[in-house]
């Protein structure tokens, strides 16, 4: 059974730090921990890689993770590939999979 | 309006969210904290992209009494009151950062303000409530969330003592926000903005509550034929305009 969720946000502009794109997301697991979880975010400015983030945590119930890069006005959109490891007592053990967030327009 | 279903989603995000939301167990008592932080802190500027055609707006009678209806909120815990401040490591991200404890020398008034913001960021302090001793606060949370490369570590966290007779204008909800901004309007592009620097001359500090954030964040409220401009708080958040601390004291974690 998977008790995790993994979300990313939009990338946007940073509101508590001006002229920066920000991009956030994470996996949220409940209401167990999981033994390992591995995420990896790559934001994309233009179709381009922009900026990246990775984490690698065990025994957590969440790992988030954040990537920022100052603001060129453009098309962005975020990835995350994750990889989590419940433990052998679970069926299935692991979950790998992407998500992406949608295509958003920026303007600095 | 499209701000009734945006904050009618929310509110089921904050309801819906499955119990544990904390990692620590010294924690469980800010599960709810925890849960609302990761919900606000993700709406931002660009969120309801894919969800609506532009930014959703409202009205702000009807927004607060959706937001009434939320579980989450009507379990708060009373706060403290107690202000704490939360200094993060310079980043090149951030290139004008201060280094070091607030301080009055260094305190810019929003009287040097120029363009009109929601959440203004060449001037003031912002402070945010403690919740659990000895440094945790709705801030001190968002930061452990979504803090990263904007906000590297270490962090050192700050008491700061508000003098007896400060002028605080305390909003409980989206009405009270409205009421603010239509008492010290600004427009530009046909926004309406708060005049900040109009408000410093009555009030020192500007609390946005919970509740208050809930039903405010990323919506264009109406006032008048007009909308104010969306705004992005993200914690329970008192913006300060004027210094009015009487003592600054760091705290040992």
């Amino acid at each position: 059974m998977n008790y995790c969720n993994v979300q990313v946000n939009n990338p946007h502009n940073s509101t508590h730090v001006p002229e920066n794109v920000n991009v956030t997301g994470g996996m949220t697991c409940a209401p167990y921990p999981v033994v390992q979880s591995d995420l990896s975010l790559q934001l994309y400015y233009n179709g381009e890689s922009y900026a990246y983030d990775d984490s690698y945590l065990s025994d957590v119930y969440v790992n988030p993770v954040q990537a920022a890069t100052p603001c060129l006005s453009g098309n962005y959109y975020a990835t995350i590939e994750f990889w989590i490891y419940f433990g052998p007592t679970w069926t299935p053990s692991t979950w790998d999979s992407e998500v992406t967030s949608p295509v958003v327009a920026i303007t600095c | 309006m499209e701000g009734d279903t945006e904050v009618r989603r929310r509110i089921g995000l904050l309801d819906g969210a499955p119990p544990g939301a904390t990692t620590d167990p010294d924690r469980s008592g800010l599960s709810d904290l925890i849960t609302l932080v990761r919900v606000m802190g993700g709406i931002t500027n660009t969120y309801y992209v894919g969800l609506y055609d532009n930014i959703p707006r409202g009205r702000a009678e009807e927004l607060d009494r959706i937001v009434a209806e939320n579980q989450l909120v009507q379990r708060l815990p009373e706060t403290s009151g107690v202000q704490l401040w939360t200094g993060v490591s310079s980043s090149k991200l951030a290139p004008s950062r201060l280094e070091g404890s607030p301080a009055e020398a260094t305190f810019r008034s929003a009287i040097e303000t120029s363009e009109p913001a929601v959440k203004p960021t060449t001037f003031g302090l912002y402070t945010s409530t403690r919740v659990q001793e000895p440094e945790v606060s709705a801030w001190r949370l968002y930061l452990e969330t979504y803090g990263g490369s904007l906000f590297p570590k270490p962090w050192r966290t700050y008491e700061l003592t508000v003098t007896r007779g400060a002028r605080i204008y305390e909003i409980p909800n989206a009405q009270a926000w409205v009421e603010l901004v239509q008492r010290y309007p600004v427009t530009r592009a046909d926004l309406v903005y708060p005049d900040w620097k109009e408000i410093s001359h009555t009030y020192d500090g500007v609390r946005l509550t919970w509740p208050a954030i809930i039903a405010i964040q990323g919506i264009r409220l109406a006032i008048g034929e007009q909308f104010i401009a969306d705004g992005y708080w993200d914690a329970e958040t008192t913006l300060w305009l004027n210094w009015p601390f009487t003592g600054v004291h760091p705290i040992q974690a």
